[in-house]
């Protein structure tokens, strides 16, 4: 599903992003891409979204190299992947229904039918009574949930989620976790960079550790660590 | 499908115009005042080449002739033009004649002609023109026909206003094409720009369009739908205020019709306003800067 092979990226020339990244998220697989600020983990979600373009290696996503994809091409790759950005990137002039029908309407879908699936994916995140609401009068936590809906309103194979609980508290992220968890149960193959270490040892999956742009380790899943105060 | 999307581009051109008012407004004032510059020419440049035309449909040629010739002299001239090509009906005006209608033409002056020993008025032959046989170029070569004939001493047909007149109507093609083209530069420029600054406006929202899978087109179309409306609306407010001045111009000169064009020309021209067929292609002038002015600006910005 997402294949990396030697990657290296570089923003400025000699000083390597990525450094030889190699990796293979399957399909359905649920990754966690962990690791301190400036380790590399935003500009690897770029590389995947064909924000930035590595240097040299190459980039498989869904069987298609997009590492030399073309510009005209790039829009068949988007559509495939939902995107999650740690500032939620909601359209402040457009209501939280409009945003989330906004990927339909790019498909071609009548403005009809996209807010009607709008609508009903509100709905599952909870947030379908704010649908006439714009994204300022709604909390972080909420315009987190329609980044969210809006990423999955399409229906795409792949969600990358870049600190999508980065700015929000306990309570909010769990619920945003949960949200990218019943979307894995819905086969979607999800990555989420975060360096929320309560997520991370709350949540057992594939985590990914990246460290000054090199891929330091790879962990299979494992069960979640109890502390003392969940026991009982 | 297609007609739900156009109707998607164009509810999202139309937000544009409405979040942007004020440079709306200005930038379809700048094209409107384009086009009723541009507008003006034509309309101008078209009742003037009717006046031509109606001056060219009355068009007489008047042949004076020598003094003292002979009765059958003028008769043998007067057959001899008579079966030039293209000449209608030939009539001869004598001297008595000659005088006589200059004072009844000019009845302020009609006393100077008693006072006069002598009639300075020449005879002279007055020459209808065939249809198809109007035209200045036409006229002025039967002219200098005529002028070598022997026993004519001069032609008249007006010819210095005539040259005059057709040289303004050349000069005013030049200044009105020169004009028109800096005109439509200028527009161009000007839509292109007010693209540009609503495209900095959503350049956020474009941008996350664009990571969500938005082609190229789909972005654009908008704002080659706002750049089309924006001509177009300029281009039809210049037309209604051009009717606007047109009517007013008219109304002047029908009070004021003894200095009127109209009375000067005193045949059947009257001025008009520009045919449906130049409103046709104004309008459509307008759309195509619009959207060329758009896709200028769209060029530069959406190819990141």
């Amino acid at each position: 599903m997402i294949k990396m092979y030697h990657v290296n990226m570089s923003y400025r020339k000699g000083v390597n992003t990525l450094e030889d990244i190699t990796l293979n998220i399957k399909k359905g697989e649920f990754a966690l891409l962990t690791g301190p600020s400036g380790a590399g983990k935003t500009t690897l979600l770029k590389l995947l979204t064909c924000q930035e373009r590595p240097d040299d290696g190459q980039i498989v996503v869904n069987g298609r190299n997009i590492a030399r994809i073309k510009q005209s091409q790039l829009y068949r790759h988007r559509r495939d992947t939902g995107i999650v950005f740690q500032d939620s990137k909601l359209l402040k002039d457009q209501t939280v229904l409009d945003n989330v029908a906004m990927p339909l309407e790019i498909r071609g879908k009548s403005r009809k039918e996209a807010r009607h699936k709008a609508w009903n994916l509100l709905r599952d995140v909870g947030l379908h009574k704010k649908a006439g609401s714009y994204p300022l009068q709604v909390s972080g936590g909420e315009q987190q949930r329609v980044a969210i809906a809006r990423a999955l309103v399409g229906r795409p194979s792949i969600l990358l989620a870049d600190e999508p609980t980065g700015n929000l508290d306990s309570e909010n992220s769990e619920y945003i976790l949960n949200l990218l968890e019943a979307a894995n149960k819905a086969d979607t193959t999800i990555l989420v960079a975060t360096h929320d270490e309560t997520l991370i040892r709350k949540h057992s999956c594939r985590l990914l550790t990246l460290k000054e742009g090199r891929m330091v380790s790879d962990k299979r899943p494992l069960a979640p660590i109890i502390s003392g105060d969940d026991v009982g | 499908m297609m007609l739900g999307k156009a109707s998607y581009f164009t509810v999202k051109a139309l937000d544009s115009i409405k979040g942007n008012p004020f440079v709306n407004i200005i930038t379809i004032g700048v094209i409107a005042v384009s086009f009723i510059i541009l507008g003006g020419f034509i309309a101008l440049f078209g009742n003037l080449k009717s006046l031509l035309a109606d001056w060219e449909q009355r068009v007489q040629i008047e042949a004076y002739l020598k003094g003292g010739l002979p009765d059958s002299q003028i008769k043998e001239l007067q057959n001899l033009i008579s079966s030039l090509e293209g000449v209608g009906e030939v009539s001869y005006i004598g001297k008595d004649d000659a005088i006589r209608k200059f004072a009844d033409e000019m009845p302020a002056i009609a006393g100077l002609v008693d006072d006069l020993d002598e009639n300075p008025l020449p005879s002279s032959i007055r020459i209808n023109l065939d249809e198809g046989h109007r035209e200045f170029i036409k006229v002025e070569a039967l002219a200098l026909r005529l002028g070598k004939m022997p026993g004519i001493d001069d032609v008249f047909y007006g010819q210095e206003w005539l040259e005059k007149f057709s040289g303004f109507i050349s000069m005013l093609k030049l200044s009105g094409l020169i004009l028109g083209l800096f005109l439509l530069l200028t527009t161009t420029f000007i839509i292109s720009n007010t693209i540009r600054l609503a495209l900095y406006a959503r350049k956020e929202e474009l941008e996350v369009m664009k990571l969500l899978g938005a082609t190229n087109f789909f972005m654009k179309t908008p704002f080659l739908i706002e750049g089309l409306l924006q001509g177009l609306v300029g281009a039809a407010a210049s037309l209604v205020s051009l009717y606007a001045l047109y009517s007013f111009f008219v109304a002047k000169l029908a009070s004021k019709s003894s200095l009127s064009v109209v009375s000067l020309s005193s045949g059947s021209f009257q001025p008009a306003f520009l045919s449906l067929e130049t409103i046709f292609y104004l309008l459509i002038c307008g759309m195509a800067l619009g959207l060329f002015g758009s896709f200028v600006s769209l060029g530069r910005f959406l190819k990141v």
